[in-house]
Parts: C-alpha cells; structure tokens; sequence
C-alpha cells in the first residue's frame, strides 16, 4: 500500500517536472533545432577569476553576435560554463564531464596556462578539439593533434617583438649588460628562451642570471646586485605580485637601466591601475590588442565601450573571442560537428581573427604572432612591428620622479 | 660578496620579519590561550589591507592613519565572529581540530567576500611615499618598509604592554596557565576568550596593512601569509610575544642573508626547511611556551 | 552563612556526591574529611560553581548560589584556594597576588591588601619578582593563600593546604590559617591532616563516598573510634 503509493507519487512528480521542463523550453529553438553546446570551465572565482569573467564576456559577445546572424550550422549556440574555482586539477574534472557526461558538442578553452595545458590530454583522449592559449611552447611539443592555439600565449615568444624593435636601434644605444630575474615556473622559464637567443645576437652579455620562487617577499637585494654590477637592462620574468614587487625597489633604490623587461605582468589592466606613474615605459609583448589593424577590433572596442565604459577591449576578453572565431571557422568550414573533421578543416585552411590571419602547423600552432609593447602614460602601447605602432617607444627609460 | 649588499639585505630582512611578527602574534596568542587555530587570520589581516586600500583610494587616507579607524573595526567584526561561530565549539572535544575545520571554512567565505567586493585583481597599497627611499650612505630604506616596520613596533609593544600591565592582559595570561584558578578569582573565562579573539584579529589587521606597504596582495593571498603564520608560531613557540618578535626578526634575518649569499631559487629551501627542523628537533620552538 | 541542602553531582553516569547536606556559620572553621575520592573537592567545586549541580540547593547568607558562574560567586566573597596551589606558573608571585584581586569590588584595595599579604607571609615580599613556578612547596601556598586573601574572602575555602609540604611548612601553614580565623575569617578546611585539622577546627564532616558518613563538633570527632580506624591510623 504504502510502496504503491510512493510509486504513484513520484510518477506524478516526474510527469510534473517534465511539463515545467517542457515550458522552459523557448519555442524558437524548437524550431530551429537543438542549440549546439559548447561546454568546459573558467575560473570564475578565486585566483583568476577577475581574468576568467573577461574570456567569459569575450566569449558571450561572440554567441550574442552569431546567434543574432542565426546561429552556427543553422543552430542557435548555447554555453555550459562550469567554474573551476582557479584549480588545474578541477578543470581536467569539468573538461571530462563536458565531454563525457554533458556529451557537449564543442569544448572551448580554459584559463590560466597550467589548466589549459592540462586540459589538452584530456582533449585529445576523448577526439577532441581544443583551442586554447596552451601557455608555453612544451605543452604544444606533445604531438597533440586536437589541440590549437589561437592564439596562442607562448612564453617563448613573447619577447620577440621587443627584440626585433631593440635590433633596429643603433648598437651603440642598444644595452650592454643584462640583469635576469626569472619567477621559477614552467611560464617564467619559457621566457628565457628568446632572451638567450637575442642577447646573444645583440651582444648584450648577460651578468646576471637567477632564478626566485613565488612568493618573491622582497626584491631589495635583486635590485642592489643589477644596480652594483652595472646592468643597464632589467629583465623581470615573472607576474603580477612579484613584478610589482621589483618595480618598486627598482624606484626607491633609484635604480636606473635603459629599459626594464616586465614578463606577463605589465599588460594586465591592474598594473597601470595600481602601479601609476611607477608603470610607466615597461617593455613587453603581446598577441593581441585592440589598435591592430584586423577586421573586428573595432567592433569589439565599440562594445566595450558602450557596454563596459573602456577605450580598448581588455586582452583576455580579446582571447575569449578569438578562441571562439576559430572554433567557429573549424565548424563552417567542416560544415559538421564531427571532431576529426573540424580538426582537419583547420589543419588545412586559413582562420581569420581579431589576432590576424592565422594557418596552424602540426603542432596546432600559427606562426610566431609578436608584437612589442611599451606603458606610455598608463596605457598599453604597440610600438612594434612599425606598421602597427601605436606610440613611439620611449627609450631610455627617464629617470624615476622623485 | 660585498658588505653593501649583505647590509642592505638584513635591513630587508629586519624590516620583514617585525611585520610577519606583527602579523603572527594574534594567532600565537589565539593557540595559545584559546587552543585555537585560526586558520583564517591571515584572511583577516588581508581584510585590513583592504581596508585600508578602500580608505587610501576614496578618502585619501594614509594607511597608518587609517589603521585607527580599520582596526578597532576589526575589533568589533572579531567579536561578533566569536559569540557567533568560536564560542560554540571551545565546548567541543577537539577543539583545536574543529577550530581549524571551522576557520578554514570561515577562511574561504572571507576570501569570496574579498572577491565580490574588490574582485580579484592584486592591489598595490600606494601612499604619497609609496616609491619614496630615506637613504643613509650607501644604504636605502624604502619608506613603505619603514612605515610597516614603524607599525608592526608599535603593534608588538602594544600587545606586549597589554598583557604585562593590563589587568584584562594578565587575565589573558592567567587563563592560559591555569584556567580553572582563573575562573576561582573572577576571570570570566569567555570574555577573556572574547577579548583574546578579537585583539588577536585587530593585530592580524594592523599586520596586513604593515604587510600591504611591502608587497602586493589579491583576495588569495592570505594562503600564503598563512604559511608564515605558522613558520613565525612554531619558532617562536605558542602564545609567546617575545617570541614571536624575535622568531619574526630571524626568519626576516635568515631570508634576508639566504637572498645575499645563496641563488634566490634556494631561499625559500633555506626558509622551509628550517620549518622542518624546527618540527623534528624543537617542537616548542626557540623559546618556552606561554603568554 | 552557607547552607549546603541535599547536594547530588554527577560526572556523567557517576555520581559523586549524594545528598550531601552541611553548613558554614559565620566566623567559624568547619573541617571536611575524608578518603581519596570521597568527593571534597567536588563539593568545593561545587560551591566555587566549576561543578554544575544536579540536585540540590546551595545558599549564601539566604540567596541561592546555584546557577551563577565561578566569578560571580567570587564577587560574594567566596574564594578557594585549589588543590595543588594551581598558581600561575609563569607570572611572578606579585602579579599572582594582584591577579588575586581581579574583581572590580576588591581592585581599588589591592595595594593595601598587598601590604597586608606581606605582612603575613614576608618571604612573598622577597621574592615578588620571582615566576611563581620557581617557588618551594611552601612557598607556593603561601602565594597560593596570599592570592586568596587578595580576594578579601568571607569564607576561604582550602583544598588540601599541606599535601606536598615539609612538615615544618604544614605546620606554619596551619598557624596562619588559625590566625586568619581568629580574626574573624570563615573556614572550610579539607585536609588529610585529619588530627591537625580536628584540632584547630569546631564543626566537622566526614565524607565517604560522596555522602556524609558522619558530622559533629571536632573534637568529638576526634574521639570517634571509626574516625580513629580510618583516618587516625590508631
């Protein structure tokens, strides 16, 4: 009696939930068919949240926009972002459950390096692509065939631009002596990689060469050695807190060299924020940005004004919106949702973004993509290649105001 | 290696390690006397900096003046914690295992705060003398360094103070040697926990804004200023003030030496590992236990 | 002055006291004896309220002293001195003694109590300044009694006062709280030094068990062959 009626109530439940489902359900998209699901995660708390939520925008301006021209393959398109909370090992889980419990159709790229080059295994497990930053070149050297940087942000090369335009001044004003810094992680040495081979192209002899581990509590002692042994470039290969950390003794030590080298953290919108006047003509690289001459940056600048009151679209809303072109063109130009196909599609045709026009080789990689960047009166300015110069450099680097 | 860069080093280190004294001796006292860790001082201690970045940014407020209004602040916000969520469980068992589960739970709810409400973007603390160096020869003294250092002085001497001369102080004392003889002489023994608690948050306060002038900070970073919570405590042995400040000034003055002479990868080798031997040969740290 | 009305505690499943009724005058020096176990310190516990009761009434001077914490009875002049002297080992006797006058009521007397303390026990004077934990046994109970004392008491309750001393300590130990006496304190004196105690005592309890096995004036007490066989060893 009792078990026949629970039966009968939960019958009744299941139909109950199945109306209500049944409503949510906007009449539009039964008729235009299933929406594609384009799934994964972001940190969209934590560490990288305040990067996480600029992908994410990046990524919905991209679905507002295509769905509003009809969708991708006739289809509306539709996300399933989980939050990994910051942590590598949780998007592996999220990535897995996208693929193999959400059965999503498309799987989009995470943030930061560490969980996206953790996440391309999983991908190319289950034939799957991946188009993501990747963060440094080992993770592209696997002989993953599902995985694209698009673009990608290659440690490797992100000095390559500012040594190009440091070539193209007279060697007689070029720097001599090199002072390199270098945040002991995968990232930070990835740097290294260029400045080894350039300095040695360029004559510039590197004295001093060490390695710090996160956190770097004091930089007092880094700035007394480059200043005693007379270097007259600082290359500060790391991020955020231990960047500051730097430019700050490098100020109240008074140090002076020619041009200070910052790695990733010079171009997040905090730098220029919280450093002020202190942030100022800090050499770095980029792959992307709102003033290069590509198709769309314009469009996407506009949005962010009006939608985010900003001059130029933050880089990582730039990233999420690349990603998605590419996924985007893979998919067109397959003309299917079927993995290997949209894989081959892109291993063999061009992809146009708003990071320019990009083939991939075997390694999922376009060609190098440099351009170098300078903080000039708390913006970020291109200042090579010349033909997207924003601002003329500043070198060398004027004393600090007392 | 020459005598400029060893020295400019230890007044690096000195200056460093009275701010992680400052920041540490709040949760000395709270295992001390309470039997509490409190893994979510450190979170506290960064809501303190945020205060203060608040206050700097939209009043123009100078940290150091600031701290007159954050930390009192503080005060209040830490009594209310402990009538709310750490009087509840100084009844249990295991009280030291479920203040941790309690305060690390407490720790993450603070930190999504700090998120909501100053996202997670890392934040410099930027007063006037931000960059600013008072230079004695050929030495520099960065004056963020020198106000934190100023501040974790005062902190310390004020805690140090309170406990010998105070009677509320030598209640404190008195209850964490001999809590039932405290009882027997009219210490109530949870508003002394009460008081303990929440002068143990403001210090955490007043040690994140020290902390702030040094180095940059995001919502997360309290995990790691938590680590040195715990290096400072284990050297400096539980509920001990002098301690502390001179278990502080040596992890300030051993950091600072490890960065003059060894690779800069090797410092925190040296730093660590120091935590470990401390844990396998003197358990109580340098110094006795004890307020 | 107090009145002890058919007190039964419990630690847990156990009880430790049963029934236990007995009274306090003013001015007097009662004696509660008793084995190892018997439960006097829980009965002292329970008066100083560490010890909740789970039947029974306790009253001070006609109030009910049951449901108020250990400070508050503090503040009616109720004050203990523990078993094993419980000082504050790494405060210096005088911040031992001061802590004695924690309370608000007796706080603005304490240089005069102070003074009064060292003039009982002189040696305290020469060591002030010495961390308690470092102090003799006699020496420690001297502090013990004189941290008491600084709580201006109208009952002192003593925990085994000689257990660990020299004799020639318990002795003088004893001297002083007979003097105390004579000056008009109220006394409840447990102790093993159950001849000792009789003698300087007027009223007495004999507690086995967590009951009152027997009670009476002291000295008849003293006389009683069971409390002889017991506790006199004769």
């Amino acid at each position: 009696m009792k078990g026949k009626r629970v039966k009968r109530f939960s019958l009744f439940m299941i139909i109950a939930v199945l109306c209500g489902l049944m409503l949510t359900v906007p009449t539009a998209v039964i008729g235009a068919g299933k929406p594609i699901v384009i799934g994964g995660s972001l940190p969209l708390t934590g560490e990288f949240a305040e990067t996480g939520l600029w992908i994410e925008r990046g990524m919905r301006y991209w679905a507002e926009e295509i769905n509003a021209k009809g969708g991708l393959l006739g289809r509306p398109v539709e996300f399933k972002i989980y939050d990994d909370q910051s942590n590598v090992g949780k998007a592996v889980t999220f990535a897995e459950k996208a693929i193999t419990v959400d059965k999503v159709d498309l799987l989009f790229g995470g943030y930061p390096g560490t969980a996206a080059r953790a996440v391309m295994p999983v991908a190319e497990k289950h034939k799957v692509v991946y188009v993501s930053m990747g963060g440094h070149m080992k993770s592209f050297q696997q002989g993953y065939t599902y995985s694209f940087g698009a673009p990608p942000l290659m440690g490797e090369w992100w000095y390559e631009g500012f040594f190009q335009w440091l070539a193209t001044i007279p060697a007689n004003q070029r720097p001599t002596r090199a002072a390199v810094y270098t945040i002991n992680n995968p990232v930070g040495l990835s740097l290294q990689d260029s400045i080894n081979r350039w300095t040695k192209k360029l004559n510039i002899k590197i004295v001093i060469n060490e390695k710090y581990n996160s956190p770097l509590s004091d930089a007092t002692s880094l700035i007394v050695k480059a200043k005693q042994m007379n270097c007259d470039i600082l290359f500060s290969n790391g991020f955020f807190p231990d960047g500051v950390t730097t430019i700050k003794a490098a100020h109240a030590l008074d140090y002076n060299p020619k041009a200070i080298v910052q790695g990733i953290g010079s171009v997040v919108p905090a730098w220029v924020k919280e450093l002020g006047a202190d942030g100022d003509f800090v050499f770095s690289g980029t792959v992307l940005h709102g003033m290069l001459n590509y198709p769309g940056n314009d469009k996407l600048n506009a949005y962010v004004k009006k939608k985010y009151k900003l001059d130029i679209y933050p880089l990582y809303f730039g990233f999420g919106y690349a990603w998605m072109q590419t996924l985007e063109q893979g998919v067109t130009g397959a003309k299917s949702l079927n993995q290997t196909k949209i894989r081959d599609w892109l291993k063999t045709h061009k992809v146009t973004t708003i990071a320019g026009p990009m083939t991939f080789d075997k390694k999922g990689l376009p060609a190098p993509i440099n351009f170098a960047t300078q903080i000039i009166n708390g913006k970020v300015e291109l200042i090579f290649p010349k033909n997207i110069r924003t601002k003329e450099p500043v070198y060398p680097k004027p004393a600090w105001k007392k | 290696m020459d005598a400029v860069l060893i020295i400019q080093s230890l007044i690096s280190g000195i200056m460093m390690g009275m701010v992680y004294a400052l920041l540490s001796v709040g949760f000395s006292l709270t295992w001390g006397v309470m039997h509490v860790i409190h893994i979510s001082h450190a979170a506290f201690g960064l809501l303190g900096a945020y205060l203060a970045y608040s206050l700097l940014e939209y009043f123009g407020m100078d940290p150091v003046v600031s701290a007159a209004v954050s930390v009192p602040l503080l005060f209040i916000v830490a009594c209310g914690v402990y009538q709310l969520l750490i009087k509840p469980i100084t009844k249990a068992k295991e009280v030291i295992v479920a203040s941790m589960i309690l305060t690390f739970g407490l720790a993450i709810i603070l930190e999504n705060v700090m998120v909501l409400i100053w996202k997670a973007d890392p934040r410099v603390l930027t007063p006037t003398y931000a960059s600013g160096a008072l230079i004695v020869g050929p030495f520099y003294f960065q004056y963020p360094h020198l106000v934190g250092f100023g501040l974790s002085i005062v902190g310390i001497t004020a805690i140090y103070l309170f406990l010998k001369k105070t009677y509320t102080g030598m209640a404190v004392r008195a209850a964490w040697q001999q809590p039932e003889a405290a009882q027997l002489y009219g210490v109530n023994l949870y508003r002394i926990s009460m008081i303990t608690f929440a002068l143990a948050v403001s210090t955490a306060g007043a040690g994140g804004i020290s902390l702030a002038l040094l180095n940059s900070f995001e919502p997360h970073s309290h995990n790691l200023w938590l680590i040195y919570l715990f290096l400072v405590v284990i050297v400096g042995g539980v509920g001990n003030v002098i301690g502390t400040a001179i278990a502080g000034l040596l992890i300030g003055v051993i950091t600072g030496l490890a960065m003059a002479f060894l690779p800069y990868q090797w410092v925190n080798l040296v730093t660590f590992g120091l935590l470990m031997i401390f844990l396998i040969f003197r358990p109580h740290g340098l110094f006795k236990q004890g307020v | 002055m107090l009145h002890v009305d058919n007190l039964t505690v419990c630690y847990g499943q156990m009880q430790a006291l049963r029934g236990v009724s007995m009274e306090v005058s003013p001015g007097e020096m009662v004696a509660l004896i008793g084995g190892n176990g018997a439960g006097k310190t829980t009965l002292l516990n329970t008066i100083s309220g560490l010890v909740p009761p789970a039947a029974g009434t306790l009253s001070w001077e006609g109030r009910p002293l049951n449901s108020l914490s250990p400070d508050r009875i503090c503040r009616e002049g109720i004050v203990q001195v523990p078993e094993g002297r419980k000082l504050f080992p790494a405060m210096t006797v005088e911040e031992n003694l001061i802590m004695g006058a924690y309370l608000p009521t007796v706080r603005k007397q304490r240089q005069e109590s102070l003074r009064k303390v060292y003039d009982i026990f002189p040696r305290l004077a020469d060591r002030r300044r010495q961390l308690a934990g470092s102090l003799s046994g006699g020496e420690q109970q001297m502090a013990a009694l004189g941290r008491a004392l600084m709580a201006r008491p109208r009952l002192l309750m003593l925990d085994e006062p000689s257990l660990g001393l020299s004799p020639k300590a318990a002795v003088e130990i004893f001297a002083t709280i007979r003097r105390l006496n004579k000056e008009g304190l109220s006394v409840l004196l447990v102790s093993q030094e159950v001849l000792e105690t009789l003698a300087i005592t007027v009223h007495g309890y004999v507690l086995e068990n967590g009951v009152v096995a027997m009670k009476g004036p002291s000295a008849e007490l003293r006389e009683d062959p069971q409390v002889k066989m017991s506790y006199l060893g004769l």
